[in-house]
């Protein structure tokens, strides 16, 4: 019940509570309940707590490029890059979008690039739409290749202790299978759209004003050696968390040694209330635990339904209709609990398979919640716009596609190895 | 008094113009100029950043920026577009300004209603599978800017009843099909697979 009303909550959001309050709100329930002892609320911190400083680091990074004009910049020679093609430019937007997402997170790319992507081709005084979507949906596709690419994965990757390098070697092919797959369709499904041709000289817009250039490159190069950080980390299985927070902290005492204030934009930029969303879902999923709710999933997911093959679309397509039911998040950490019973030889598999389902799989409504989606469609039969419907109409096509063909490619790699 | 109603979105303004200027005798005509912010990109960016908790926000924050982005470029186009049709059009032709915030191709049918507008002008694109005045297998250069489109009157040189079809944008068909009032479809003869204007 407590679940079901936090999660009621956080995809209703009434008068736009933000979703953080619901999550702590039920594992203070659960709490006052009995259902939780205080000591697991502590235990579920230090679980979570290199993920969210993870998190909080690499949110700082991105909010200092974006400041230092990198993005800006990007966005600029995707454009250029295209030479004039239309089309062309929709696939450098969709790499563009899959290189950032890879290395920065999902997030970056829907809330820092998507708007410049935006701001680009509105310059460039063709139709936005194609563009817009391509950033929205390959900021889920191109999430399976690093643990940092999706939030997600960082949980999966953190709760089942799974080394970096192998993630990645599992999770490449299918990421770029999808980005490609994703590419195609939506060459096909925006033909129409799409303009052949862009103008011969972008407007002056298009290379808007730029921070001096130092902090730029100064940025550039931080931003560098902060990945490259982040993959010796990875390969010597060390914790990724320091080297973000590191990151952060040098682009910040760079950003004030060329004169910019990057403290306001830190506090707008950092999202707050991700952590206690994070930490207060993940007690409450571990309060279903303790009640023993997740049980019958555990068996069905386990219990190898139409063999490994089968097993991983089966894991696949309930990960996929939980984050559409409810959100990614929640249904992420609810199959973490399913899995940690599993044997620890199939688990590995069974985690690349839900981790498609739920980056891929949860694009299917965007909002990830089937109930919302429900819901228009009940007040659109009364003559009010329903904008999800026109998501609907791209992604119905666009996701069981990619996150099928993203599972077949995980079966005939043999699961995660 | 006629109003003709000219949708600009930008690409190809000034040859669209120019078409739209010269085809058309601007004897007791007004003229408006409409751009549509469309919202539909918008709509897309807020729901994708919906799904991610705790964003919020910073959502509302830039999709405030995208907007008034979005305004300022289509006023950069009007007023682009009233400063070339100006001198084209006999002196005290009233041009107007409009700019709505929606759909394009609902705005478009909504504001010829509102306007009352005798015509509704829009540019078009050529076919991505080639322009209809170039048959299959015509070799050489395509026509001279500023040089309309024309549909062949007669089927292919080699006798064969193929004829191309045209794949217009969703914008463009609803517009068609849902106009009070006349439509003059301007094809961007010389740009091969230009979008619509």
């Amino acid at each position: 019940m407590v679940f079901l009303a936090v999660m009621a909550l956080v995809i209703a959001r009434p008068r736009g509570l933000n979703e953080a309050w619901p999550a702590v709100g039920g594992a203070a329930a659960l709490l006052a309940l009995g259902l939780l002892s205080f000591g697991d609320l502590v235990a579920v911190w230090r679980e979570t707590a290199g993920v969210l400083i993870f998190l909080a680091g690499m949110m700082v990074v991105s909010t200092v490029l974006e400041l230092a004009g990198v993005f800006t910049w990007a966005a600029s020679y995707a454009a250029k890059a295209s030479g004039g093609s239309g089309r062309r430019l929709l696939v450098n937007v969709f790499l563009l979008g899959a290189l950032v997402t890879a290395l920065l997170s999902l997030d970056v790319t829907v809330i820092i690039l998507t708007p410049i992507v935006y701001a680009t081709v509105v310059a460039l005084r063709i139709d936005p739409l194609p563009y817009l979507y391509a950033c929205t949906f390959v900021a889920n596709t191109g999430s399976l290749i690093f643990p940092m690419s999706n939030l997600t994965n960082l949980l999966v990757v953190n709760r089942l202790d799974l080394p970096f390098w192998r993630f990645t070697f599992s999770m490449a092919l299918p990421d770029i299978v999808s980005v490609g797959v994703n590419i195609a369709i939506f060459l096909w499904l925006f033909r129409d759209r799409l303009p052949g041709r862009l103008p011969r000289e972008a407007p002056a817009s298009l290379a808007p004003d730029l921070p001096p250039r130092p902090f730029f490159r100064s940025a550039t190069v931080v931003l560098a050696l902060v990945l490259a950080g982040l993959f010796v980390s990875g390969l010597a299985e060390w914790p990724l968390w320091p080297v973000a927070l590191a990151g952060a902290v040098v682009l910040v005492l760079v950003a004030r040694m060329t004169g910019i204030d990057v403290a306001h934009a830190i506090v707008q930029g950092v999202s707050w209330p991700l952590f206690l969303f994070v930490w207060g879902m993940a007690t409450v999923v571990q309060g279903i635990e303790h009640a023993g709710l997740t049980q019958d999933l555990a068996r069905l997911v386990l219990s190898g339904p139409g063999g490994p093959v089968g097993s991983l679309a089966v894991t696949g397509g309930i990960a996929a209709f939980g984050a559409n039911l409810f959100n990614n998040i929640p249904m992420t950490l609810v199959m973490l609990i399913v899995l940690a019973a599993g044997a620890p030889s199939r688990v590995g598999g069974l985690a690349a398979a839900t981790l498609i389902g739920v980056n891929i799989g949860s694009a299917l409504t965007t909002v990830g919640s089937l109930a919302t989606i429900l819901w228009l469609s009940l007040v659109r039969r009364q003559g009010v716009e329903v904008p999800v419907l026109e998501y609907l109409r791209v992604s119905i096509i666009t996701v069981p596609l990619v996150l099928a063909t993203a599972l077949a490619v995980l079966a005939l790699e043999g699961g995660f190895r | 008094m006629k109003r003709v109603l000219v949708a600009v979105s930008g690409f190809l303004l000034s040859e669209f113009l120019d078409r739209v200027l010269s085809q058309l005798t601007w004897t007791d005509v007004e003229l408006d100029l409409l751009h549509v912010v469309d919202t539909r990109p918008l709509r897309e960016f807020g729901l994708a950043a919906r799904s991610l908790p705790g964003r919020s926000g910073q959502t509302a924050e830039r999709l405030r920026q995208m907007g008034a982005l979005g305004a300022e470029a289509g006023q950069r186009m009007l007023e682009e577009a009233e400063a070339f049709a100006a001198p084209r059009l006999p002196a005290g032709t009233t041009i107007r300004r409009l700019q709505r915030t929606g759909v394009p191709e609902h705005e478009i049918i909504a504001t010829a209603y509102e306007i009352d507008a005798s015509l509704i002008a829009l540019g078009a694109a050529e076919d991505p599978a080639g322009p209809l005045s170039s048959p299959p297998g015509r070799q050489g250069p395509g026509p001279k800017p500023h040089e309309t489109a024309k549909r062949p009157s007669s089927p292919p040189p080699d006798g064969s009843p193929k004829f191309q079809r045209r794949h217009f944008s969703p914008t463009l068909r609803f517009v068609v099909d849902h106009a009070p009032c006349d439509v003059l479809l301007l094809l961007a003869s010389d740009h091969r697979n230009a979008d619509e204007q």
